[in-house]
């Protein structure tokens, strides 16, 4: 495997916009990590089934109710805010 | 209760040590009240009959104290303060302890050394040009410094334990499950868990007492009764079975921490315990799978700070999309970036099937190594770090060279199992101190704190 990053892609799908010199330190560094995760590719994995947790829970339920209120205070730490709600820029622009 | 907390204010007030080892930052709230108590006497703690009363802690700055700035290391988070108190923060008030201050990290708990914070390095007190270890650096520092009495931390791979060894210390990572997460920054959410840093075990087993317990607002806490593990801790080790793993002393163990890692064995056996060897033969492939699910954990979890909801923004920025971008590439550090980069990724159309699944079918391996080993063995023990503490920018700038600090805590981690460092002398090259790591079954802290205290006995 040992894959090289294609960093402006994964930049871009991780909301990064990187300096220049930041990007190529950045790509050297994945390149090597990846190469180093490398070695579980050889390991006989078949039929094992993956561990994505430890507990063994499932469906942990509960009432559903809104007794924890702290909504205020939650809207007030947006960086920008109006009464009681958060403010965000334009998400479509119009075409020029 | 008023002698030890006017210990500790002057300890904190003298010639700044705090800010000399870059640990520290009182809690502006608890500041005040404990100034009204200590010149009047009249604001007292909140539960002064509490099995804590009047303990001053501090909290790692990943961790939420209502009212109190939390910054997890980050610029990203600059002007956000916390809107609630993390289930262990309200655990820790209801049992009448003083919450004194929060403590550096690295940022977002990605490091193993506290060089990585935004807001600064942080120096090991016992040696002032040595790293205190990492990411719960701050909380380990300032509780070797004597700046509190006990601190808490987080340990997604190692970042209470290979601190606390570093720093002389005890440090507890409880089973996965075992203490609600709720009201801690997360960072690998299957691997995540707070516990506590304190001088001996006895505290750590008092800490882990009240801290404990299942939590409506953390899904993964486990409905398992609590002990009294203090209670249980004299119980003494003879005839326990502890594992020995081979795979443990291979090549990059220093000489300096094997030598005292065997001393602690032969202590064990002096007092009875049946020494056995043990095998984990997947122990070795536990950091190539930690670095792989957790930038996986990490990319998702850090989506969240995006410039919108707290926290750090760029004002100049006129769509949303720039708000993220701008926000997220001036508001995290190297290291945060390195991570959300190599999860996203993974994580990515292709790959995540080669990355993701793979590494978690390697985990599964790992975890059944563990199971087969436990049938044989009530606990297995070994070192908690390769090396004691290395010097400040040694390892900087090679981030593999710095994920190895952790080849012997991650395991525990991945496997959702406890694990507890305890101190066992000096290293005789280095003079600083080398820690003894003890892992036990799921929800059986029990077993590790009563072998800890049996070697911290005999050191």
């Amino acid at each position: 495997m040992a894959d090289h990053i294609d960093i402006d892609h994964v930049a871009r799908l991780a909301r990064l916009s990187l300096a220049p010199g930041e990007r190529e330190k950045l790509a050297k560094d994945c390149d090597a990590i990846l190469a180093y995760i490398d070695q579980l590719s050889s390991v006989p994995t078949e039929g094992v089934e993956p561990l994505l947790q430890t507990t063994g829970l499932r469906n942990a339920l509960r009432e559903d109710g809104g007794e924890h209120i702290v909504a205020e205070h939650l809207v007030t730490s947006a960086p920008r805010h109006d009464d009681s709600f958060v403010r965000v820029h334009t998400v479509l622009r119009k075409k020029k | 209760m008023r002698h030890t907390l006017s210990t500790f204010t002057e300890a904190l007030s003298k010639e700044g040590i705090d800010s000399l080892l870059g640990a520290y930052r009182a809690a502006r709230d608890e500041r005040a009240n404990l100034n009204a108590f200590l010149s009047t006497g009249t604001v007292m703690p909140l539960r002064p009959e509490g099995p804590l009363a009047g303990i001053p802690f501090a909290v790692k700055d990943n961790i939420l104290v209502r009212g109190e700035p939390c910054t997890a290391g980050s610029h990203i988070l600059d002007g956000y303060v916390a809107s609630y108190n993390a289930t262990v923060i309200e655990k820790l008030l209801g049992a009448g302890a003083v919450v004194f201050g929060k403590t550096n990290m690295d940022e977002f708990a990605m490091g193993a050394s506290t060089e990585n914070s935004a807001f600064g390095v942080v120096k090991n007190p016992l040696d002032m040009s040595r790293v205190p270890g990492g990411s719960s650096g701050g909380s380990a520092a300032a509780v070797a410094a004597g700046l509190c009495v006990a601190a808490l931390g987080t340990d997604t791979g190692g970042s209470i334990r290979q601190p606390a060894a570093f720093c002389g210390i005890v440090g507890l990572k409880p089973t996965y499950g075992r203490v609600s997460r709720h009201g801690a920054i997360a960072m690998g959410s299957s691997l995540d868990q707070i516990g506590p840093l304190t001088r001996t075990v006895e505290d750590a087993a008092r800490i882990l007492e009240v801290i404990a317990g299942h939590d409506p607002y953390d899904a993964t806490t486990v409905d398992q009764p609590v002990p009294a593990y203090a209670a249980t801790l004299s119980k003494g080790v003879s005839g326990l079975r502890v594992g020995v793993v081979q795979e443990h002393f291979s090549e990059g163990l220093s000489l300096e921490v094997r030598a005292r890692v065997e001393e602690a064995i032969e202590t064990l056996r002096a007092k009875g315990v049946d020494i056995v060897d043990v095998s984990l033969p997947h122990a070795p492939l536990a950091l190539a799978v930690y670095y792989t699910v957790m930038p996986c954990e990490v990319s998702a979890n850090l989506a969240r700070f995006d410039g919108v909801r707290y926290g750090f923004s760029d004002t100049s920025a006129e769509t949303v999309l720039e708000t993220y971008e701008r926000a997220r590439s001036a508001g995290f550090g190297a290291e945060p970036k390195r991570r959300i980069i190599l999860g996203t990724y993974a994580l990515s159309a292709g790959y995540f099937d080669a990355y993701y699944m793979k590494a978690q079918r390697v985990r599964a391996l790992i975890a059944q190594d563990y199971e087969r080993a436990f049938e044989k063995v009530d606990a297995i023990i070994g070192p908690t770090t390769p090396t004691t503490a290395f010097r400040i920018g040694e390892k900087s700038d090679d981030p593999l060279a710095m994920y190895l600090s952790d080849i012997y805590t991650v395991p525990a981690n991945l496997a959702g199992l406890p694990a507890l460092s305890v101190p066992y002398g000096v290293g005789h090259e280095s003079g600083m101190p080398v820690g003894v790591h003890i892992t036990s079954k799921a929800f059986d802290e029990e077993t590790m704190l009563r072998i800890g205290y049996a070697l911290e006995r005999a050191v």
